[in-house]
């Protein structure tokens, strides 16, 4: 296989981690929060939510704009 | 020396290396936003934002939808890195961050195990995918092809140049905006 091939497979995996898992703690609250959950959590003082609104925003300018 | 480097804020230090990472690869569109950025964190951390306004504003959820739905019509329609998306997102920015601008309340209430055990978890997936990005980013530069060993960027190319593709992803990204942002559900 060639790394052209691997490494988009790679990003997909782990997607695909990143949803199986966050399906299993909507199923399983109590035993993982969900995302959600914890990005209201990290969202609890104002030097995070602007870290990441920012990081938010610029994924939107690097796709779009840049 | 180590207690010095504990009391840095995680995210400072992640902005300031995503400034420098940024500068190193000649993107000096991202190094500037990136160090913007990061004056901004330091700034608040050292205190000097704290009288701008006491709570979070309350937007009509009409507002919210038109505000999202116009965003997304102006993204898909105009062309991919035209001005026209450049204005709106140098628009959108300081609206979203006067938008999360209110005061801390408090300090944040110990972690359920659970919160922490997803804390551990998704830590560990963008650290992961962030690993395979340097790595692609990396063996470009040395090999100089982009292509053998693509970033997210370059795998992100063909369906942001597709209309569904580019149609998904901005759903995705106002939608996201919108739940960071808080703006739909109504303060009690």
């Amino acid at each position: 296989m060639t790394p052209s091939v691997l490494i988009p497979i790679l990003y997909l995996s782990v997607l695909v981690a990143a949803g199986i898992i966050q399906l299993w703690s909507l199923r399983n609250r109590d035993r993982l929060a969900p995302f959600g959950e914890l990005v209201h959590r990290i969202m609890h003082y104002r030097i995070t939510r602007i870290a990441v609104i920012f990081t938010w925003w610029w994924l939107g300018w690097h796709f779009v704009v840049a | 020396m180590l207690a010095k480097l504990k009391s840095i804020n995680p995210w400072i230090a992640v902005f300031v290396f995503l400034s420098l990472f940024h500068l190193t690869r000649g993107a000096f569109g991202d190094a500037t936003i990136f160090t913007i950025a990061t004056a901004i964190l330091i700034l608040e951390k050292l205190g000097k934002f704290s009288r701008l306004h006491s709570r979070k504003p309350d937007l009509s959820r009409g507002l919210v939808a038109g505000i999202s739905l116009v965003t997304g019509v102006i993204l898909y329609v105009s062309p991919r890195h035209s001005l026209l998306d450049a204005i709106l997102l140098l628009v959108l920015l300081p609206v979203a961050l006067y938008l999360v601008w209110q005061p801390d309340l408090g300090r944040k209430p110990k972690a359920l195990p659970e919160v922490r055990k997803a804390k551990f978890v998704w830590f560990y997936l963008i650290l992961a995918i962030s690993v395979v990005e340097l790595f692609a980013f990396y063996m470009s530069l040395i090999i100089d092809n982009d292509y053998v060993y693509p970033t997210v960027s370059v795998v992100m190319d063909a369906p942001m140049d597709n209309p569904i593709g580019r149609a998904i992803w901005i759903i995705i990204w106002v939608l996201s905006g919108i739940s960071l942002l808080k703006v739909w559900r109504k303060s009690k």
